[in-house]
Order: structure tokens, then sequence, then C-alpha cells
């Protein structure tokens, strides 16, 4: 089997447990829902990053701004040569949604943990509810790289362009239109439901195994490739706030090796909401037209 | 005795909802004192969590059982204590 184009930012279960004390590694839970999670139990000498408040901005719509991740750094005792390893709750979503982040800000060693949280669970390795201290650090701050990331008009500039790729990463019914929001996220709801044009959908889980680990380089490849997901496009991914699409981002990236992908975060929840962007949405009526 | 509410973790978080937590800690507080909630999971995660969070909120595991790679779990809201 072929080895993912970039093997080194991925850590398994076993490396992780063996650096659980090592401190050049911080090993970072990034949840969504810190009280269903870290709060019940983490792994050892694990810090939480909570991704509401600490990933993103508190009172606009955005990622945490520079000063925000600088910050956010020295708090956890991180500097720019710590290896940072990420998990998080919902399947490794907002961990993946973090190295992007992190990854924006320039911040070199980055690594996903395999399989996640299900994963360590699955394996009964050691868990804890002990919240570790660490000494505050100095981070000194960073330029912001901005490919990684899309906007709503470069999303629309890009509509029917045969170099260009969109994936949308959320479930067939999100994309069909036959749901917009789940109730219990209100705050991410649409006017609208339905797909951008010309967006191709593969759900985001379709990259991992039972056991949250990753598929092997081959089927990644097939699995995108059949599709139209090729790496000589421009490939954007979205999903409804952009962290399932960021999962995706980096099996692109890290694991295929595309060299131009960015994520879309605005997402549906944008897109669904913003007035005069076209919709796709099969089968729906467009009202003043006679039906057959 | 009343049948226990369901819940069957299988399909949690595909569609981006609410966590698997999330969803048990919903059902369970819809449920009255004494009624029990049957939550069905194959995910070891899960699992550590309910116990976890069902001990915190003084909730009981009055069954647990595994059947065919997935575990069911009663959970009983208890009756509120006389004083």
């Amino acid at each position: 089997m072929t080895e993912y184009a970039h093997p080194e930012v991925l850590v398994s279960t076993e490396w992780l447990a063996e650096h659980l004390e090592d401190p050049a590694v911080r090993i970072l839970e990034v949840d969504w829902d810190p009280a269903s999670a870290y709060g019940l139990g983490h792994l050892p000498s694990a810090a939480l990053v909570d991704w509401k408040r600490d990933i993103n901005d508190p009172v606009r719509r955005d990622i945490l701004s520079r000063d925000q991740f600088v910050s956010l750094m020295e708090r956890l005792g991180v500097t720019p040569d710590t290896t940072l390893v990420l998990y998080g709750d919902m399947r490794n979503w907002f961990a993946a949604f973090a190295f992007w982040t992190f990854r924006i800000y320039g911040h070199a060693d980055i690594r996903l943990l395999n399989g996640g949280r299900r994963k360590w669970f699955e394996e009964d390795r050691p868990v804890t509810e002990t919240v570790p201290d660490f000494a505050t650090a100095s981070y000194p701050a960073p330029e912001a790289t901005t490919g990684l990331r899309q906007f709503l008009p470069g999303v629309r500039d890009i509509l029917g362009r045969s170099d260009h790729g969109l994936i949308d990463v959320r479930s067939p019914a999100e994309f069909s239109g036959a749901i917009s929001t789940p109730p219990e996220y209100q705050n991410e709801g649409a006017q609208r439901s339905g797909h951008i044009p010309g967006a191709v959908n593969i759900p985001w889980a379709q990259a991992i195994q039972e056991d949250d680990t990753f598929k092997p380089v081959d089927q990644l490849r097939e699995l995108y490739q059949s599709r139209g997901v090729t790496p000589d496009k421009s490939i954007v991914t979205y999903c409804r706030i952009g962290e399932r699409s960021a999962h995706t981002w980096f099996v692109l990236t890290y694991l295929l090796g595309y060299p131009r992908v960015a994520n879309y975060d605005g997402s549906w929840s944008e897109w669904g909401n913003a007035v005069g962007v076209p919709v796709e949405k099969p089968g729906a009526e467009v009202p003043g037209s006679v039906p057959a | 005795m009343m049948e226990p509410s369901h819940l069957d973790l299988g399909t949690a978080e595909e569609e981006c909802g609410d966590s698997a937590m999330g969803r048990v800690r919903r059902a369970y507080g819809n449920l009255a004192p004494g009624q029990r909630l049957e939550v069905v999971t194959g995910v070891a995660e899960h699992l550590f969590g309910i116990r976890a969070w069902s001990r915190r909120v003084g909730g009981e595991v009055v069954e647990e059982r595994r059947e065919g790679g997935r575990t069911r779990l009663v959970l009983r809201r208890p009756a509120p204590s006389a004083s």
C-alpha cells in the first residue's frame, strides 16, 4: 500500500500512549461540547480547547484572530516548536477544524490522532478527569496564511469553472435539501436548503473506517478521483459551518497531497442565507413554472 | 413495569446533529422519576460517557448487557428522596 502524502501529520494511539509525558508534545482535546466529552474524561495530560470559546471570535462570525491565537497558545504553554497533537469529540471534526485554523496561523508541527477519542476508548487506554496546568509560554505573533480558506465571493467566482472542484461533505439528505438544520442547532439554520451548484456530494465519513481511522490512501484516491475531485483542480470543501469540511480538507491536503485545497467555513449556514446566490435543489418547484 | 424509552446511538453525529451524549441527556431529561431509558450503542466512548455522566447526575445504571457487538444499557431516573 502506498503511504499517505504527509504521514507525519498523523499519530497512532500507540505512539501517543508513549508520548503522554513528552514535554515537546502538547495534547489538545478540541470539543464542541466539552461537558459531554473532556469534562467526563480525557487522555492523560490533554488540555481542553473549547471550539466555541477558543477557536472562534466571541462576537463576530470568524475564526479566532491572530492575537487570540497567540493568547491561546501562550495559555496552553505552547511555543512555535511544540508538537501539537489534536483529537476531539464528534469524531475529530472540531480537531480537524482546529488543525486548519492553527495551520492558517502557521504553527509548524500539528498532528491529528488517527481514530481520535473513539479509538482511544475502544482500546481501553487510560483516561483521567485531572486537568493539567501548564506554565504560560511566549508565542511570537505569526502571519496568517490565506490560501487555506475560501469566502463566499471566492466560491461564487469559481462556479462553473472546470479547473475548480466543489465538495459538499454533508449527508445526502442535507445535500438534496430534504433537511437543512437539525432542530438542536437553531443558530446554524438556513433560509434555503439544497447545495451550491456544481458541488459533488462526498460525505466526510466516507474517508474513515469503522474505528474512525482514515481509509488507506488507495481507497481515498479512488473515492475522490472517481467523482472528479482530482489534484489538478483547485478544490473547495464545505459543509454547514466548516468543521466536517475541515476534516475533508485535511484528507485531501495531507493524506492525498492535493496542492490547492481551501475550506469554505461560511459553508451552508452562510450560502443558504445569502440573498441572490444560486442554489441547486433537485426536484424543487420553481415559482411561476408550469407543471408538466 | 413500564417499558423503557429506547435510544439507539447507531447513527448519532452523522448529520452533524446533536452529539451522542447530547441525545442521551435530552432523552433522560424527558423521563419522569422512576422511568427508565434504554440506550444501545456499539461505541466504547459512548458507554464511558453515559456511565460517567450518569454518576454525576445521580442516575442509576440498572442493566448493562453486551449483545452481538453492541451494548444495551438501561438508565433509571431515581425518584426524589423523601426529606
